[in-house]
């Protein structure tokens, strides 16, 4: 059997390899692919702005819509997900699009959750100081009070006695 | 200054939060009752019939949790998941995520249906369908006559550390690992 000379054999390479590419163009491929990572990551960055935000003090109440949000964004990703896999050009368009929405979803809840998170440590420092400054305050006052008890006796009992009503009974039998 | 001190240490106390354990709990319910938490029950499940169970996640962890609930197949003979491991050796037969906000019980919807049965070398497998997904088989795992079955649930919470999901929740010197199960026979 005669074997191929090495050229022919390199073009035959080179149209199989073409041939791979024309079925299944990698750039649309690796671009889903991306966007469903990109969907993850982003997912998983929110949470975490979650997270961050209630370490700064913000509230469960108002947390609480964004994870609403965030399980939304999760459903998205897991339709992309299972659209990705069907493997046809519906399929991807579908999966891409869910995955875009769930992006978009994420990167609000994120920014937002930034939001609540900045107010919230603002007003816990505002709290935090506002309390240990009325700490102080009451301390002094404490102070104040114990030290002139004896002199705040004193008032009080000049004030009741200015408020008594003298007896005139003691001269009337005089008379 | 020693009032000041005592001032100062009772507003401090009273801002500071106050200590708790914390702890994610994991429960399974039907509206039919599930009838299945020991072997030689009666659940009886036939192919092709759709049962719709719920899982109750509550979140105590003091912050918001993202949970994945791996659904997992036994039989009487094999190991089960604990207090500290996952039964990885399993197959696993789908996964659910959900994200909880802290003081939240969240329900999740777990609908599952036998498609089919075949039998090899006396043993049953059955091809398993969670939530519409595509059928998993539970080969390895067979039984005698479909028999003592078990569905095996693990709780799994993502460590943004690692950034990935780890078995149980974490406690205070390790993860506590959360699983249940529940044992039906295949007619």
């Amino acid at each position: 059997m005669r074997t191929l000379r090495p050229r022919s054999l390199t073009l035959l390479f080179c149209l199989l390899v073409s041939s791979i590419f024309l079925v299944n163009p990698p750039h649309e491929t690796w671009a889903q692919s991306s966007e469903l990572a990109t969907a993850r990551q982003d997912l998983v960055q929110a949470f975490q702005s979650i997270q961050i935000a209630e370490q700064q003090g913000a509230s469960n109440t108002d947390l609480l819509p964004l994870t609403t949000q965030l399980n939304t964004a999760l459903q998205y990703e897991e339709a992309a997900d299972v659209y990705s896999r069907q493997g046809n050009a519906a399929g991807s368009a579908l999966s891409l699009q869910y995955a875009l929405q769930s992006i978009d979803i994420s990167t609000q809840v994120s920014l937002q959750a930034q939001r609540l998170g900045n107010t919230a440590q603002t007003t816990s420092l505002y709290r935090t100081t506002l309390s240990y400054i009325l700490a102080i305050v009451l301390a002094l006052l404490s102070a104040v009070a114990i030290l002139e008890v004896s002199r705040i006796r004193g008032l009080l009992r000049r004030r009741r006695l200015l408020k008594a009503r003298i007896d005139y009974g003691g001269r009337k039998q005089a008379e | 200054m020693s009032l000041t001190a005592i001032f100062s240490s009772v507003t401090f106390y009273a801002m500071s939060a106050k200590p708790s354990q914390s702890f994610i709990g994991l429960g399974l319910y039907s509206q039919r009752g599930l009838q299945g938490y020991i072997p030689n029950s009666n659940l009886t499940i036939a192919t092709g019939q759709n049962l719709n169970w719920t899982f109750a996640v509550t979140n105590r962890m003091n912050q918001a949790e993202f949970v994945m609930i791996i659904t997992r197949i036994g039989n009487s003979s094999t190991l089960t998941s604990n207090a500290t491991m996952p039964s990885t050796t399993l197959p696993q037969l789908g996964a659910t995520e959900q994200f909880i906000n802290d003081g939240e019980t969240s329900r999740i919807n777990f609908n599952w249906t036998i498609e089919s049965s075949y039998q090899t070398a006396g043993l049953t497998y059955l091809n398993v369908s969670i939530d519409g997904q595509q059928s998993v088989n539970s080969a390895p795992v067979g039984t005698a006559s479909g028999r003592n079955f078990r569905l095996i649930f693990e709780l799994w919470t993502f460590d943004p550390v690692s950034g990935s999901f780890q078995y149980g929740y974490p406690g205070q010197t390790s993860q506590v690992g959360v699983w249940l199960q529940v044992w039906f026979n295949a007619s």
